[in-house]
């Protein structure tokens, strides 16, 4: 039997749609799930990389990152699964060493080679000669994870102001 | 043998195979695994997961979720893949479905692979799951025209919903197996956009022989067929371009 904030903990690891059945249940119903010998409703799926790639997009645009051209990081997330991980790291560094700032994910083409792949921007209300050099501190922190990984994640800044709505 | 699509919505179809816990299992057997599928899957990499872990206890079912490692093995094009972790072996085949006949080979390649590695003692789970993403243009339909699972509204509620998640289990085999069938809206500017996710499941672990794995895996993929086509209509299967 395991106590409703582990539930709470589980509930927020599985697919979205099962965290939100369970999470729309009061929690005197799910202590009585949780009685049962076997749940009622099964609570683990059969692993999906698209449901995991959802959620991550859902946890990333609720954490405050913006995702240009969606379902293009989708379908590269798709391709580059490796770089699921070391996305969510990627913004955690950025976050550490930049503090609040504007971050937008997006696929970048290069247009003059056959080449594309994840670019992080960051954006801050201003700039000073220390962003570089906090840029790299972060970018320190998960870049030997790409090294097995295929795909890119480039952690990059435009120097442009944060916008309002992207 | 089920019906053909010109532009099947599927996106993903996974098979999953979770080794019971008396099944030995080491560091060397992904390696060793490599080996005998290195011809078909060729490119190898590693990730970090997160799993839920169920240990089924005398007072009930026992959760944690824990992190582990994965190594992937990829076919040319990336779109197929093979997933090892601790006692776990995946197959994970992204669209354009390659139809079932191309699927299976490469399941069972990935499933004989495994028994020739290690000593199967039984299983825990097995899993075939295929997820659909259906888009119609407009962003306003009537869910009957096009689906015949979806959510009934009594006549004093609102007509009209933003969003919802609609989920039935049905068991099979005296509760041996389960399927899990899982309708959602999805975001989509201009357009209505639904998963349709259909998991068949064995829930009884052990259920299954060693020996009568590849059979389970066929019947699931037939028992998904026929949910698959009991959910839509002859609407969706226009747009799906059915061959006739």
């Amino acid at each position: 039997m395991i106590q409703t904030s582990a539930m709470t903990e589980i509930a927020e690891k599985l697919p979205m749609s099962m965290s939100q059945v369970l999470s729309g249940f009061p929690s005197e119903w799910r202590e009585v799930w949780l009685q049962t010998p076997l749940p009622a409703f099964s609570l683990i799926s059969t692993t999906s990389l698209t449901d995991e790639v959802l959620r991550v997009l859902r946890e990333l645009e609720s954490n405050g990152v913006s995702l240009k051209d969606k379902a293009n990081v989708h379908e590269y997330l798709l391709l580059f699964p490796g770089l699921i991980d070391v996305l969510q790291e990627a913004v955690k560094s950025v976050r550490k060493h930049l503090g609040g700032c504007q971050l937008i994910v997006e696929v970048y083409r290069d247009p003059e080679i056959e080449d594309h792949y994840l670019k992080l921007c960051v954006r801050l209300k201003g700039y000073d000669e220390s962003v570089l050099e906090r840029l790299e501190a972060a970018e320190a922190e998960f870049i030997d994870r790409l090294v097995h990984v295929e795909g890119w994640l480039q952690v990059t800044t435009d120097f442009k102001e944060p916008e309002d709505a992207l | 043998m089920g019906k053909k699509y010109a532009k099947p919505p599927l996106v993903e179809v996974v098979c999953e195979f979770r080794l019971s816990s008396d099944t030995p299992w080491d560091l060397t057997v992904p390696g060793l695994l490599y080996e005998k599928v290195k011809g078909e899957f060729p490119h190898r990499e590693q990730r970090l997961t997160q799993e839920v872990e169920i240990k089924h206890e005398p007072k009930g079912a026992q959760y944690q979720v824990r992190t582990s490692e994965r190594i992937l093995l990829f076919a040319e094009g990336r779109r197929l893949f093979i997933q090892l972790g601790p006692r776990l072996v995946a197959v994970n085949c992204l669209s354009p479905y390659p139809t079932w006949a191309g699927l299976r080979p490469k399941i069972e390649k990935a499933w004989t692979s495994l028994v020739d590695t290690v000593e199967v003692k039984g299983l825990e789970r097995i899993g075939l799951r295929y997820i659909n993403q259906i888009t119609m243009a407009s962003s306003v339909i009537r869910l009957e025209d096009y689906f015949q699972f979806y959510p009934y509204l009594g006549t004093a509620l609102p007509q009209q919903m933003i969003s919802f998640i609609i989920s039935s289990e049905f068991a099979y085999h005296d509760g041996r197996d389960r399927c899990r069938v899982q309708l959602t809206t999805a975001e989509a500017p201009q357009a209505s956009t639904f998963f349709l996710d259909i998991d068949y499941f064995l829930a009884q672990p052990k259920g299954v022989a060693v020996g009568d794995v590849l059979a389970w895996v066929d019947e699931a993929h037939d028992q998904i067929e026929a949910i698959f086509e009991g959910c839509i209509t002859d609407r969706l299967r226009e747009l799906f371009g059915e061959v006739k």
